[in-house]
């Protein structure tokens, strides 16, 4: 244990004492922050140009409650980004018009047009509106027109309707839809009422756990890779394995890699919480959270790390290793194709079957112990089990690979000649 | 426990897919000499090492080190330099020894005080503190060197340990090769460099594709092997020779002939001077290369 101790803390030593690392540990939370400040920035100070945009109505009844809206919007304090500066189109017979816009559009005069329908007031089946632009992709006006276009008609069928406009607005009020917790007892047995939904707690901290446990284990497993080939390119491999078994080795040189990231890990989760409290949302963040979250990050660690060790063993250079790294990538990116899923419908079997999926618990079952009001405690117990002896495992077979693969040279192992050394006696 | 020799193997083999690296080896390796283990490149020289480190194991046969067989139990005490070897260029050339002694077992205080003595001893204190990538290639090999005797293990493995060094610095490693073996070291010195074993071997070893072709003392190898070639010079020359008795080869050296003689060389004298003059006779002991190329040739499969 001594050796594996010694091994650990000298990969933990060189890793950190490493310029790399330094600026990988400083640079990344600058990256984020810097990523996120830049795409406010983009949106609020270069995305200043006003969008002019016309509106053929041939019902003569629409136009000019568009253009008392945008003349409103622009009104508003504290409005930012882009005017919208509406013009009514020329009358004409539309699809000449829609021509003659597009033109416009294509010359740079012109941002957008809608193309309102003939019936439209009346509810004629069918009747509506068409946007046209080249920047579909830009939707800050389309669903702007969207409400202002759909208030201008209702008005006007009111109108027409002879109906009060006063008792009919009063009459088709919506009404808000408050999103709350549970409503809570207190000791007396009165309801406390219930905590407001929070972006927090409910969205942020569980897609942020998952995908920083996620970060910390895709920077840190290709690191032990590294690690394994350079000893092989640089030859000291035969000296460490006079002194220690390969089995030995591998274990050490994982412990380290550990060390690494947890040590990553709590200067992260040091300023996230630091962070929170700050914004006064540290009781988005419970303490049992961060405690799975170091759990699942040393199993992950171990599974993804063992992989990939032996991947680095059983090859003499890193581009022989990529077509071994293919498979062992996939399993460690696949959590993130279902994510999604799981944070709509956490308690769906498709949640469940994923989350109890070793390669892929400790980053899916982490986000649904997020997820308020978390996975039932069995679920937990037996995702842990099952990820305990999936790591069994993949430590096993790799310190079998690791054996024979650190004493190969030349030709890259094809998966058939791994799968005869993890058999090999 | 000190009865037992340094290392025993005993009918081992191991083979790579259809290579047969090494054959039904077995030898024995007495404490406190030096151990040469000879053979041309692609003998079966490092996988045998490999073996006796455990590093590889056999096919079949067995193998016992320092009294342990069939485990690393014994390896904290064997000291190895491969013939492929390397070190960490980013890692301080101090602090590099002290991870590979800990790796033996050593504790750091330890560790830290055997490493400062070797580096002097070597004179490369000065450069204790420094990255190994700013070592010459001359200094990387002594803290190679360093590496694998400074744990003070009572068997040393060398595999190849002059190649690549200078005149100057193969003998500062010859100095300390010789140094170990005065305070009681086994060495098992691998090379295929015959002259430098026959210098400083007191047993060798040699194989030729796996196979042990010779074994013993260099005295031994040398009186069993060489034992009935002469050189003569006598009037006449090589014709003056023909028809002499018990002659099996001779080769015409000029000046010289050189004889192999079956049976009693002092006989052989007494015959040659009943023929004529005899300007000179010597019995000649071949060099561990004649020995080995006589019988790698004869011991190549048919």
């Amino acid at each position: 244990m001594r050796k594996v101790a010694a091994i650990a803390v000298t990969e933990f030593v060189n890793t950190v004492r490493s310029r790399g690392f330094l600026l990988a540990l400083m640079l990344t939370p600058v990256f984020i922050g810097a990523s996120a400040v830049v795409q406010l920035v983009i949106k609020e100070r270069v995305d200043v140009g006003d969008r002019r945009f016309a509106v053929h109505d041939p019902t003569g009844r629409v136009y000019a409650a568009v253009a008392q809206a945008a003349a409103e919007r622009d009104a508003e304090a504290g409005q930012r980004g882009p005017r919208f500066i509406p013009e009514a189109a020329p009358p004409g017979e539309p699809s000449a018009v829609a021509a003659a816009l597009s033109k416009r559009i294509k010359e740079g005069t012109l941002f957008a047009f809608v193309m309102v329908d003939h019936g439209v007031l009346e509810g004629r089946p069918g009747a509506g509106f068409a946007y046209h632009t080249q920047r579909q992709t830009y939707l800050d006006l389309p669903l702007w027109l969207k409400g202002v276009l759909d208030e201008a008609v209702m008005a006007e069928r009111v109108k027409g309707e002879r109906l009060d406009a006063k008792s009919f607005a009063r009459a088709t009020k919506k009404a808000p839809l408050r999103r709350l917790g549970l409503v809570e007892v207190g000791p007396d047995g009165k309801p406390l009422g219930a905590l407001p939904a929070s972006l927090a707690g409910d969205f942020v901290v569980p897609a942020a756990a998952m995908f920083l446990l996620f970060l910390l284990v895709f920077m840190s497993v290709p690191m032990l890779l590294h690690s394994v080939i350079e000893e092989k390119q640089l030859r000291i491999w035969e000296v460490l394995v006079a002194s220690v078994s390969p089995f030995q080795l591998l274990m050490g040189k994982l412990l380290g890699n550990t060390l690494v990231s947890l040590s990553v890990s709590f200067f992260y989760l040091g300023g996230a919480v630091a962070l929170a409290e700050r914004f006064g949302v540290g009781d988005q963040i419970p303490p049992q959270l961060i405690a799975w979250f170091l759990v699942f990050q040393l199993l992950a660690l171990l599974i993804y790390g063992s992989m990939f060790s032996a991947i680095g063993a059983a090859c003499s250079e890193l581009r022989d290793a990529q077509s071994l790294m293919t498979p062992a990538m996939f399993l460690l990116i696949f959590p993130m194709f279902g994510w999604v899923a799981i944070l709509r419908a956490p308690d769906s079997g498709f949640a469940r079957l994923l989350s109890l999926f070793p390669p892929a618990t400790p980053m899916l079952m982490l986000l649904r112990i997020a997820l308020p009001p978390g996975p039932q405690p069995w679920e937990v117990g037996l995702a842990f089990v099952l990820t305990v002896a999936f790591t069994w495992l993949c430590v096993w077979t790799a310190g079998k690979i690791f054996r024979i693969g650190i004493l190969a040279q030349g030709q890259t192992p094809t998966l058939a000649r791994l799968v005869s050394w993890v058999l090999a006696k | 426990m000190a009865d037992t020799p340094a290392a025993r193997l005993e009918g081992l083999s191991k083979s790579f897919g259809e290579h047969a690296a090494v054959r039904e080896l077995s030898l024995s390796v007495p404490r406190g000499c030096v151990y040469g283990f000879l053979g041309p490149n692609g003998s079966g020289k490092t996988t045998t090492l490999r073996l006796i480190l455990h590093i590889l194991l056999p096919d079949a046969g067995r193998v016992e080190v320092l009294g342990k067989t069939g485990s690393r139990a014994a390896n904290d005490r064997i000291g190895y330099l491969p013939e492929e070897r390397g070190l960490y260029k980013k890692m301080e050339v101090r602090r590099q020894l002290e991870y590979l002694l800990a790796l033996k077992g050593i504790r750091a205080p330890r560790a830290r005080e055997l490493a400062t003595q070797w580096l002097e001893r070597f004179g490369l204190a000065s450069w204790a503190d420094e990255k190994v990538e700013a070592l010459s290639k001359g200094m990387s090999q002594k803290v190679q060197f360093i590496a694998a005797v400074a744990a003070e293990p009572e068997l040393v493995v060398l595999d190849e340990p002059f190649s690549g060094l200078d005149p100057v610095n193969q003998e500062v490693l010859r100095e300390a090769i010789l140094e170990l073996k005065r305070r009681g070291t086994t060495v098992i010195l691998s090379t295929h460099d015959m002259a430098a074993a026959e210098e400083m071997c007191d047993y060798v070893c040699m194989i030729h594709r796996g196979r042990k072709v010779l074994d013993g003392t260099l005295e031994d190898l040398r009186r069993v092997h060489g034992a009935g070639t002469v050189r003569v010079e006598v009037e006449g020359g090589a014709p003056a020779l023909a028809g002499l008795p018990g002659v099996t080869a001779l080769r015409d050296l000029g000046r010289l002939q050189e004889l192999r003689v079956d049976g009693d060389t002092q006989a052989f004298l007494k015959a040659l001077l009943a023929r004529g003059a005899v300007r000179r006779f010597e019995e000649v002991h071949p060099t561990l290369k004649e020995i080995f190329l006589a019988k790698a040739v004869d011991g190549d499969p048919p």
